[in-house]
């Protein structure tokens, strides 16, 4: 300890952040657990009954408990399925362009909807989805002829997943981009000297180069399964699409911040997080016994 | 042993990360506010301030004169307004608020909070400013929830020594006094009142009258007469979008009727008939309108794009002639159709009454609110001087203070004429071109809300156009106040029984009607599957609560 202090100070605000804004919010946990009223505080609000798990019973009693779930996990599944692999193969592609002005440029513009506030891109997604949008008017070509997009609620799905794609692609490719500049070049050489072409080097080299940091951030992705951010569904979403759109997030803000329920949406919170921890420890372990990657 | 101790370290954060990214509402962190608030819960400690009391009440009890003498200063929380902020970056710059400062003595800090979600952050919080103006009967559970929460201090024993005009204006009608109190017979607080009928239905269909003229056909009445102007709009004038209008708009002509009045419903939401409650939702006669915005909607005579659309495109829509018939208020709506229309070739709006089922009936229901609106001031408990914020807040309900809610300020905004107050050239005809709600903003509050009696000889001035007066007559011609559920306070037991079974039917019914209108859900399952989920979902729960706290409501004295 003393010979390291240096370190241990380094290190210190850090710690000093997750205790401030992680650990001692945590005891703002137990609002679940009891009939919060912010007249009489944290402390001193009542216990909810049924040994404080009222919430957690209602909310599992809701009518819409079923279809939140089912929403959440639909549609974090289909992003990981169809959000994961994209940066990944944004990344391959860009690493086999020559030409450094257009990958520059492919970069560039790829990380611009990142940038943008994400109150603009969903009125941006919006005007393009309306009855007379880019994209519908280009879908009508192919004979889709109903209307507004976001009111059906079939294809609230396919909108929130290749949006965000559209979103986050160029973003969430630097970190393989990262990734790929590290591999080794004079595996490629001694590659195209055994008589490699392109694709082979590619499924020999570059792949199993960046491996272990797609391995790593599909562990982190998993994790945030229960997690469909509920800003970009609110912004998107409509009553008539409840079916397909309303998720755990969207739910807990309507019935937090709009109803003032809070214990109810803290206890809904709550459940969430001990899923996601629980996917997180889960596949953690999964991965360790299959590959040998793990967080800890 | 060193690597498990690891793992429990690392385990710890993801627990905490994942946890933090979650937790909407466990993020108060305020929980220092809770001994000092607790003790000042109005339950537990009547007594508390009786020491100043005693000593406000020596000095004046019948009358109070303004301006008060003390250097104390109040914090006020209010809604935010964009009529305000278009001039003005802080509320507390505007004339009304100088003014109000000047005339009561208090010193005013203004806060303004975004929308009810930044309200109830701040209730969330626990820290409240001494008074917020605020739809206190709307709180989840009511205004006796709120009283129970610690967020409003009740008047009662205040009322009497520190707000004789208050007690004044509210024994004027009986329904002021019944609508600005609770079950229990607590006091809110300073409330919002339309003093006259004709302020109580300031909302209605507008429909291009010189269109109708054109086409040769009358003012439409019956829903079959308006379904064919909206098709002859369609064919004859080129509109793209007969019927424009937001997902908000439709809810307000649903539970006001406009539309439901033709098929036998006076509102889509809750209302009383001969003393029992109904929600028109779960009403068979519902179906019957559902059905009638549907063919609306099928045959795009009802805009496509409604359930996204904003208010900017709507009012774009009718006044670039795309439109012909919307849904909308008397100054945001026609007033500001007609001064922008004013010299840009042929344009004409009407406000028509709501839709009958044979021409010549008098239409069952439309916008109609009760004179109790159920926005309050209302004094936090929290509040150190409570006795100078009711004397402060009591001002609005003298004469004088009518006078600068109404009409703003002598000299500047409105001038007195034979003993009246008429609104000055800057108002009615403003010399930089603002409208006139825009122009009166920062001087009165008469054209949006807050504590005070509304005056209705502000809205003749106000609506002073030919055609608003007459959309006032066709909108008001109405039954609309023999079905209106009073501001009823539902008792601390089954508020949240009643908050959660509403909660979830509230959702449902919102969807299905969307999916209904745009012909996601057939209508044949109305019976077979909406009337029955309602069931399911406890309805008839909610029913039963509801009719007992307008029992109760009606047996007050």
């Amino acid at each position: 300890m003393k010979r390291n202090y240096g370190a241990y100070l380094l290190v210190l605000p850090v710690i000093l952040y997750y205790i401030i804004f992680a650990y001692k919010p945590m005891y703002g946990a137990i609002i679940a657990f009891k009939d919060f009223s912010p007249g009489r505080g944290i402390l001193g609000s009542h216990w909810a009954g049924n040994y404080g798990f009222e919430h957690f019973i209602s909310f599992f009693n809701s009518y819409f408990f079923g279809r939140t779930l089912k929403n959440t996990l639909v549609i974090s599944l289909s992003s990981l399925l169809f959000s994961f692999p994209a940066p990944i193969i944004l990344a391959l592609l860009l690493n086999e362009v020559k030409n450094k002005f257009f990958k520059r440029a492919v970069q560039t513009i790829s990380y611009m909807p990142h940038f943008i506030s994400l109150v603009v891109v969903c009125s941006l997604i919006k005007l393009f989805t309306a009855d007379t949008g880019i994209v519908t008017y280009f879908l009508s070509m192919f004979g889709y002829d109903s209307g507004a997009m976001l009111s059906h609620p079939d294809l609230f799905v396919p909108v929130y997943v290749l949006s965000g794609i559209w979103q986050h692609v160029g973003w969430d490719s630097i970190i393989y981009l990262a990734a790929l500049s590290g591999i080794d070049q004079s595996l490629y050489e001694a590659a195209k000297i055994d008589g490699a072409n392109r694709w082979k080097q590619m499924i020999y080299i570059t792949l199993p180069g960046i491996s272990i940091t797609i391995v790593i951030l599909f562990i982190l992705a998993i994790g945030g399964i229960m997690n469909v951010g509920y800003e970009k569904i609110i912004l998107l979403y409509n009553p008539g699409i409840y079916e397909t759109s309303d998720v755990i997030s969207s739910f807990v803000y309507r019935k937090g911040l709009l109803e003032s329920n809070w214990s109810f949406s803290a206890a809904v919170g709550l459940f969430n997080s001990v899923i996601n921890f629980f996917m997180v420890v889960v596949f953690n372990k999964l991965s360790k016994k299959i590959s040998g990657i793990s967080l800890w | 042993m060193k690597k498990s101790s690891n793992r429990r370290k690392v385990a710890a954060l993801m627990v905490t990360l994942a946890m933090m990214t979650s937790l909407l509402a466990g993020c108060s962190g305020k929980e220092t506010t809770s001994d000092s608030n607790s003790s000042n819960l109005p339950s537990q400690t009547p007594a508390a301030q009786n020491g100043q009391q005693n000593e406000v009440s020596s000095t004046e009890s019948t009358e109070i004169t303004y301006p008060l003498q003390t250097d104390e200063t109040l914090t006020i929380a209010l809604g935010y307004e964009s009529q305000i902020s278009a001039s003005y970056e802080n509320f507390g710059d505007t004339p009304y608020a100088k003014a109000l400062q000047e005339k009561t003595g208090v010193k005013l800090e203004f806060q303004v909070f975004a929308d009810s979600n930044a309200l109830n952050l701040m209730f969330a919080s626990g820290e409240l400013p001494d008074i917020i103006l605020w739809g206190a009967t709307g709180y989840q559970g009511g205004a006796q929830k709120a009283i129970d929460d610690g967020i409003i201090y009740p008047l009662n024993d205040l009322i009497d020594t520190n707000s004789p005009d208050l007690v004044k204006t509210l024994n004027t009608d009986k329904d002021y006094l019944k609508g600005s109190m609770t079950a229990n017979g607590d006091y809110i607080g300073f409330p919002f009142i339309k003093g006259d009928l004709m302020l109580r239905s300031t909302s209605g269909l507008i429909i291009r009258d010189d269109w109708v003229k054109e086409l040769g056909i009358e003012i439409p009445q019956t829903a079959e007469d308006f379904y064919q102007m909206l098709k002859l709009f369609k064919e004859k004038k080129g509109a793209t979008v007969p019927f424009s209008t937001t997902s908000f708009w439709v809810d307000q002509l649903l539970d006001s009727g406009l539309i439901t009045s033709a098929f036998g419903l006076p509102k889509a939401t809750s209302y009383q008939k001969d003393g029992k409650v109904q929600f028109g939702f779960a009403q068979p006669e519902f179906k019957a309108a559902l059905e009638y915005l549907n063919k609306l909607y099928t045959e795009g005579l009802l805009d496509p794009n409604y359930s996204t659309l904003d208010n900017d495109t709507m009012n774009a829509n009718m006044m670039n002639g795309q439109s012909g018939v919307t849904v909308g208020a008397l100054n945001g709506g026609i007033g500001n159709f007609i001064r922008t229309m004013k010299d840009k070739g042929k344009f004409s709006v009407a406000g028509i009454s709501s839709l009958v089922a044979n021409s010549g009936d008098k239409p069952m229901a439309g916008y109609y609110e009760f004179p109790i609106t159920g926005l309050f001031a209302t004094i936090s408990p929290s509040c150190k001087n409570k006795e100078l914020a009711a004397q402060f807040l009591n001002y609005a309900y003298t004469e004088e203070g009518s006078l600068l809610n109404n009409f703003g300020i002598e000299g500047e905004s409105y001038t007195m004429v034979d003993n009246k107050p008429v609104f000055t050239d800057m108002i009615t005809n403003n010399p930089e071109g603002l409208t006139m709600q825009l122009a009166l903003a920062p001087y009165a509050r008469s054209w949006s809300s807050g504590w005070f009696v509304q005056d209705v000889e502000y809205l003749k001035q106000y609506a002073a156009l030919p055609q608003q007066q007459a959309a006032l007559q066709a909108w008001s011609n109405h039954d609309g106040s023999k079905f209106v559920i009073p501001p009823v306070s539902i008792n601390t037991d089954d508020a949240s029984e009643y908050a959660t079974i509403m909660s979830d039917i509230n959702t449902y019914v919102d969807e299905m009607i969307t999916k209904y209108i745009m012909g996601v859900e057939p209508l044949s399952t109305f019976d077979t599957d909406y009337i029955p989920t309602l069931n399911n979902m406890n309805i008839n729960r909610a029913v039963e609560i509801l009719q007992a706290a307008l029992d109760e409501f009606n047996s007050r004295q």
